[in-house]
């Protein structure tokens, strides 16, 4: 018995690998905390380790850490606990680069007092990278690096639909080419969403949607009389916002559920269970590729919806007390150069290429999108700095108000999600009658100026018990509405 | 026993638990009872039976707790008698298949499901292949039955632990009882009622009280299913979302409260057996040989429980040799490289070796503590025993998720528990405690329902013969609960290695991984990860199957069957 316990307790070993180069004790150790997944990790690991020894001649090994694992579960758990002294927390204690989060997150960090990051040498070191043709200061609306060169993009990201062709045939739908079109009363429960208040690209989608009504709103509105341009704007702002938040209504009353992982909407849309979701780029095209067919055929689609999605970036950051400060700069370095932008795109095998799987995402420099490197691209049709759908990202419409937007999605859609499937689901029946589905759509309490006002100021203000008060009013203001759409539709029926 | 003896022991229970779950529940509840001014408040507990959405997520909770043990007792009490009763064919081999749901994590177990009852999952395809449904509108069962597959997977996946309990209730009971009703005229419907029944009620709570609390606070399982209006995964969000709310912690105290009073009154009303204790069996139960025709049947019967308890075990199989399974009843293509890729992975080695350790020291702690625990529950007089054994039981109460949260919090520099991490640089000490006290009720209960039905006169016997308690303990007592000693420790180990909570918070980095995170983490990763975290829960079905099937042979080989196998 014992005996057998062992075998099957070391049968593994028969199948172990020699461990990674960079996962031993090396002559220096990078910390680097990182959402990215292993393939990212491991490709990036092992090229530096490469281009360190060949540069200095020294082993550099990695210690991967999980974002989660610092800011959520320690900065939540220490916070909650510890009450609430935030302030001293000393969570990037021997952390020497961010690696991967998105633009929001290290703006946080750099306008927070402690002020984390350190300014990087790369901007004096190599000036002619951060001309308008190799690395811009922003596109389509999106900040590419920190004015004060803390931090900078390292790789484009853009959100997107993925979709499953077989499960849109057999429901007799289009592909969508646009958010309006999760909100089809066909995809009830067939919607695969993330949670915004945990995802923060799917908040940044959110967000997109909102801009895109409200930039519509803008083309489309036309002064009444008497009124002023500036006042014809706000109008237009305030019904683009108020249309948008419909709009996701809508899509979060198809949706099947609020994940918290995001790989799980690719994943469960390829499977059939969901038909249509929202997801990054690189997932889609991930998952596009797993599920190549000889005739080249995938069920799992992904596209950039039409005039609906900005081309934002994954940055790095070197922390202000990094244990190995010289080592990070050298990797973020290594990471803008060509060697590492590379790395993001091109094919297994190939000079500057990974070695074990290819990461399918795109590089940030705008001069590595030549016709010679896109030979070496996996996605050499991506090309994102020329075809962006028509989307410019507008900071003033809805910065301001970000966090506040996440705060009512959940509040309008995750909360109370059963009472808002059940609306939708009575108006589906009641074909859309006009009282009950104007009702379904108040979005009164949570128009443009109490949003980007009260409560905004009100999730500012740090009052946490105050905010959580005001959460559970406007969740139960909605599971009202919703409640209240049911009953009409059924009499209007 | 002495009472000093029970005195010194209840004193160093109570502090040991004090420290290790008192204290770091207390330091996540007081989150619930103080206002941000440090006063007292009842509000945020108030409030929470105010709220409808927390209300019905509590009612559900409740309802996912009260139907899971109503199946869990309809599959496991029918099996018990047949196993006990009777003798059928293939019985050896059959008794020990139906525990086969214990050796897989249920959140590993519903990524199988998935791929069985998806839309487009195995069971669907085989319905539209015999044309029972049409392939142009394949049912949801997923999406539409949430509420009952969750409880179907939990009760499928439970009830070896009310199972195990009944046997060896049943094991204990004297077979002079009932024949003396058979003379008396009873039928066996009635001999069932009056006298089997009421007979191994503390069996029966013992493992039903587990089975609720545990499906009344289960996580992994509705979080899997998309299953979101429900107590635990309302915590859990609350938890996540980055704000001081104090919602999450006063529903936690809400929970508490509920098992709480669940245990106490059931323990009240069903605990005990009405007809007394019943003496030790004297003489050697006579096991009915059914007809060739009957003794098919019950092993049908057994087969059937078997295969449907194994669906999420075949899907986690299947899964782990897929290529692609979509729209087939079997992955259309099978690869070996999904566990090449798994089991060669640098994190999975270290895990495995990391899941033993924190497992085995557990499982250690608690047999030395169950025992000591149990015995002074049953056999002392002192005061304090029955808060004692009532404490015993809150282990199960408090979700995982909120000890893990206890203890991280502690764990931090400069804070109480720091200790238990600086020395090894590693949270394998941590990970111990934390294991050992969420399992310790197992063992506990089996120990106790044990003690409680074996003959304290042979105990007092050889105590007048001049052996020394200690003696009269290792000598007579423990022989006597020698079974459910083993059955309580083989599940605190199996369920320590498939731990979930307390390994996904409290090993940080990748080498101090634990099977179940290591399995968590390549759940994550993009591409193939179901399918290689599959193969690595395959490598934990099979580890533990052997395990388990070893414990039975160990045993048996020593003629102390374990539930008369």
């Amino acid at each position: 018995v014992i005996g057998s316990l062992g075998l099957v307790a070391f049968a593994p070993l028969l199948f172990k690998a020699k461990k990674p180069v960079y996962s031993r004790a090396g002559d220096i150790q990078l910390n680097v905390v990182s959402p990215y997944n292993e393939a990212v990790r491991h490709e990036f690991a092992i090229s530096f380790h490469q281009y360190y020894r060949e540069k200095k001649g020294k082993s550099v090994s990695f210690n991967w850490v999980n974002p989660s694992d610092v800011s959520e579960t320690k900065g939540l758990v220490v916070e909650t606990l510890t009450n609430g002294d935030s302030g001293q927390r000393n969570d990037w204690d021997g952390v020497d680069v961010l690696f991967g989060a998105g633009e929001q997150e290290f703006t946080a960090q750099v306008s927070d007092e402690t002020k984390h990051f350190a300014k990087l040498q790369v901007f004096q070191s190599h000036k002619e990278w951060f001309a308008e043709d190799v690395i811009p200061a922003s596109f389509t609306g999106e900040r590419y690096y920190d004015e004060q060169h803390q931090w900078v993009g390292t790789s484009l990201v853009q959100f997107g639909i993925c979709y499953n062709t077989e499960i849109l045939t057999r429901l007799g739908m289009k592909e969508p080419e646009s958010w309006r079109a999760l909100a089809d009363p066909q995809f009830v429960g067939k919607v695969a969403l993330a949670d915004p208040q945990k995802s923060h690209s799917m908040a940044k989608a959110f967000e997109m949607l909102l801009q895109q009504s409200i930039h519509q709103h803008l083309l489309s509105t036309r002064a009444k009389t008497a009124e002023t341009p500036r006042e014809m704007k706000a109008r237009a702002i305030r019904n683009g916002w108020a249309e948008g938040l419909n709009l996701i209504q809508r899509i979060s009353a198809n949706a099947r559920y609020f994940t918290d992982r995001s790989t799980k909407i690719p994943r469960d849309v390829f499977q059939g269970d969901a038909a249509v979701g929202m997801c990054v780029d690189f997932y889609g095209r991930t998952y596009h590729e797993k599920l190549l067919k000889e005739d080249g055929s995938s069920r799992l689609q992904w596209i950039v919806p039409k005039q609906g999605s900005s081309v934002s970036v994954d940055s790095i950051a070197v922390l202000r007390n990094a244990p190995e400060p010289d080592l990070a700069q050298e990797f973020v370095e290594f990471v803008l150069s060509e060697r590492g932008q590379l790395l993001w795109n091109a094919r297994v095998g190939t000079e500057y290429g990974p070695v074990k799987r290819s990461l399918r995402k795109l590089p940030i420099r705008r001069d590595m999108y030549t016709a010679d490197r896109l030979a070496h691209f996996v996605d050499a049709s991506a090309l994102p700095y020329e075809t962006t759908n028509g989307f410019e990202y507008t900071p003033e419409y809805t910065a301001v108000g970000f966090n506040a937007m996440r705060m009512i999605i959940r509040v309008m859609c995750i909360d109370v999600h059963d009472e808002l499937v059940a609306a939708w689901q009575a108006l589906i029946d009641a074909d859309f009658p006009e009282r009950a589905t104007h009702h379904f759509h108040d979005v009164a309490i949570v128009s443009y100026e109490r949003t980007m006002g009260e409560i905004s100021d009100q999730i500012k203000s740090g009052k946490k018990l105050e905010t959580v008060g005001m959460r559970k009013r406007l969740a139960s203001v909605f599971r009202r509405n919703y409640q209240q759409t049911i009953r009409l539709a059924a009499q209007e029926r | 026993m002495k009472k000093s003896t029970a005195i010194v022991i209840i004193s160093i229970v109570f502090l040991l638990f004090a420290v290790f779950f008192i204290y770091p529940v207390i330091e996540v509840l007081k989150v619930a009872f103080l206002k941000e001014s440090g006063e007292m408040t009842l509000e945020y507990f108030l409030g929470i039976l105010k709220d409808p959405i927390y209300l019905e997520g509590l009612w559900n909770a409740l309802q996912v707790g009260v139907v899971s043990t109503i199946v869990t007792f309809a599959i496991s009490f029918p099996l018990a008698l047949a196993s006990n009763f009777w003798n059928f064919p293939f019985k050896k081999v059959l008794t020990i298949l139906v525990l086969a749901p214990l050796v897989l994590p249920p959140f590993v177990g519903a990524v199988g499901v998935k791929h069985i009852f998806g839309v487009e999952g195995a069971f669907n395809s085989l319905l539209i292949d015999f044309g029972l449904m049409s392939s142009s509108s394949p049912y949801d069962w997923l999406g539409e039955g949430r509420f009952w597959a969750v409880v179907m997977m939990l009760a499928l996946h439970l009830y070896p632990i009310l199972y195990m309990n009944i046997v060896s209730a049943l094991r204990n009971l004297d077979p002079a009882m009932e024949q003396a009703a058979q003379n008396l005229g009873a039928s066996p419907w009635s001999r069932l009622r009056k006298i089997t029944l009421p007979l191994c009620m503390p069996g029966v709570f013992a493992g039903a009280s587990i089975v609720f609390i545990w499906s009344f606070t289960e996580l992994g399982v509705p979080l899997v299913f998309d299953y979101s209006r429900v107590a635990p995964v309302q915590i859990f969000d609350g938890l996540k979302s980055l704000e001081s709310d104090p919602t999450p912690y006063a529903i936690v105290a809400v929970m508490l409260v509920i098992s709480v009073t669940v245990f106490v009154v059931s323990k009240l009303i069903l605990g005990r057996s009405k007809i007394g204790t019943p003496s030790r069996p004297k003489g050697q139960r006579e096991i009915k040989n059914l007809s060739p025709f009957a003794g098919w049947i019950v092993s049908a019967g057994f087969m059937i429980l078997f295969l449907v308890a194994s669906i999420p075990h075949l899907g986690v199989l299947f899964l782990s040799v897929s290529k692609d399974w979509y729209g087939t009843v079997f992955p259309e293509s099978l690869t070996g490289a999904h566990y090449a890729d798994g089991l060669s992975h640098p994190m999975v080695i270290d895990s495995i070796k990391n899941s033993l350790l924190y497992a085995s020291g557990a499982t250690l702690i608690d047999i030395v503590l169950g025992c000591v625990i149990a015995y002074v529950i049953v056999r002392s007089t002192v005061w304090g025993r029955n808060l004692l054994d009532a404490l015993m039981m809150l282990p199960l109460a408090v979700p995982g998720l909120v000890l893990a949260f206890g203890y991280f919090a502690l764990s931090q520099e400069n804070e109480p528990f720091h200790f238990l991490v600086e020395p090894l640089g590693s949270p394998a000490l941590l990970l111990v405690i934390a294991y050992a006290i969420r399992r310790l009720p197992y063992v506990v209960r089996a120990i106790v329902s044990g003690l409680e039905q074996s003959d304290v006169t042979l105990e007092e016997a050889a105590l007048s013969m001049g052996a020394p308690p200690r003696r009269a303990f290792h000598r007579i007592a423990l022989p006597l609960i020698g079974a459910n000693l083993i059955a309580g420790s083989i599940l605190a180990f199996a369920f320590a290695v498939l731990e979930v909570s307390d390994s996904l918070i409290l090993a940080q980095q990748m080498e101090h991984y634990p099977v179940t995170k290591a399995i968590y983490a390549l759940l994550g990763t993009l591409g193939s990860g179901h399918e290689i975290a599959s193969a690595l829960g395959v490598w934990a079905m099979v580890f533990l199957g052997v395990a388990i099937v070893g414990a039975f042979f160990l045993v048996g080989k020593r003629g102390r069957n374990l539930f008369r196998l």
